[in-house]
């Protein structure tokens, strides 16, 4: 060591305020541990996917409900088999009322699309299950019955986006289908309304018939 | 709960306190030295010095209690200093290059450099930042601080022989500077 060189740098003044500062920076920050980042991670991670979770759960079991008001109707009116069988157009027209009678030829015409046999209408009326109003066609493709329904959605009732439940949209309008009690059950809000269509189909099929319709029924139920 | 014992370290973590009271006594020696290491930049060598402690604080808990921490933060600094370098030369267009030979003869690499008295500290300190960088590094490490060969090494990440080589030609180079600076001043009698 070089005495004289020592001496010149210890002589070098050192700021005053330098400590403070440290002593400041030090303070402001957190010591690290060996696996401290790991664990801090970690432990984000693990409250982020709780929360997530809890947030699915919610959001799936709110969608079950608004998918089972349509499934509940169609299961009073179409398999409980308690649903005015009609044969008349006129019949039907005046079943759905003024207001939804101009939506069933096209939702008729849409039905068939692409189809070489067409679905038949069987009932187009209006019920009530559980003090709820519905507009409901049921259709019949071989020895499966389709209900296409409509009812007023109140304030609080909208269609939550889960990871488990299909989203699919087609022409503007997101569909949710789950699969409940052995019936495909498609959903789609449509202005003050929400929209079904419930079958025993496949899931496949009913997803791609619910994507047809829904743009219909969205015209007429706004 | 697993969450909670997960997020609570079994290991004690070392104080804030334990660290200021064993660490901070140093903070003049590492300012100074990062005076010299930045060739008399003042304004980065406090940068330097309060990110050294900083750097040092997080990774308190791989310090050995017990062993040298004041070669501990000299080596966090050389580090550090080295990394400022770096990229001060990506902006630069020219740099010193960084010459090294291994085979200084032992008699050479002995001969410490003496400083006229009629020098001021400040004239000397100078004349050291004026040394190029990796000699400089080796000539303060060595003969301000004190620092072994074998402990330069371990703190510059340099074989023995290219630090003793980075000595000699830093103590060269002082001699150099000391002159041109006591001539300048007509102080001294030349090289």
């Amino acid at each position: 060591m070089n005495q004289r060189l020592q001496h010149a740098f210890e002589n070098e003044p050192v700021p005053r305020d330098l400590e403070a500062q440290v002593c400041a920076r030090l303070a402001a920050s957190a010591p690290g541990g060996r696996w401290a980042g790991w664990r801090r991670a970690l432990a984000g991670g693990a409250v982020l996917a709780v929360m997530a979770g809890l947030w699915q759960y919610t959001a799936h079991r709110r969608l079950d409900e608004l998918l089972r008001v349509g499934l509940d109707d169609h299961v009073h009116c179409g398999i409980a088999g308690g649903y005015p069988h009609m044969k008349q157009r006129l019949e039907m027209t005046a079943g759905l009322g003024p207001e939804f009678a101009p939506m069933l030829q096209p939702v008729i015409d849409r039905a068939a699309a692409g189809r070489a046999t067409p679905d038949t209408v069987e009932s187009a009326h209006r019920c009530t299950v559980n003090g709820r109003a519905y507009v409901h066609i049921i259709l019949r493709r071989g020895d499966t019955l389709i209900s296409v329904i409509v009812t007023r959605r109140t304030a609080d009732e909208a269609f939550p986006r889960t990871l488990a439940a299909r989203l699919i949209r087609a022409s503007g309008v997101e569909l949710h289908q789950e699969s409940l009690e052995g019936y495909a059950v498609a959903g789609f809000e449509s202005g003050a309304w929400l929209g079904y269509v419930v079958s025993g189909l496949p899931a496949a099929e009913n997803e791609a018939l619910a994507a047809r319709l829904a743009p219909v029924v969205r015209r007429f139920a706004l | 709960m697993f969450l909670l014992a997960f997020l609570r370290s079994p290991a004690p973590s070392p104080t804030r306190e334990e660290f200021e009271r064993a660490a901070l006594p140093h903070l003049p020696e590492i300012y100074r030295t990062a005076v010299g290491l930045l060739g008399g930049n003042r304004t980065e060598a406090e940068d330097l010095s309060q990110d050294v402690f900083l750097e040092a604080w997080k990774s308190f808990h791989r310090f050995e209690p017990g062993t040298n921490i004041r070669a501990w933060l000299h080596k966090i600094l050389v580090r550090r200093t080295s990394r400022f370098r770096q990229r001060l030369s990506r902006l630069l267009p020219f740099g010193n290059k960084d010459e090294t030979r291994d085979d200084i003869p032992a008699e050479e690499i002995a001969v410490e450099v003496e400083v006229p008295d009629y020098l001021s500290d400040r004239q000397v300190v100078q004349a050291v930042a004026n040394v190029p960088p990796p000699f400089r590094e080796a000539l303060i490490l060595a003969d301000v601080r004190g620092f072994s060969y074998q402990e330069i090494a371990g703190m510059t990440g340099a074989p023995i022989g290219t630090v003793m080589s980075r000595l000699s030609r830093g103590r060269r180079l002082l001699r150099e500077g000391l002159a041109a600076v006591a001539e300048e001043r007509g102080l001294g009698g030349g090289k």
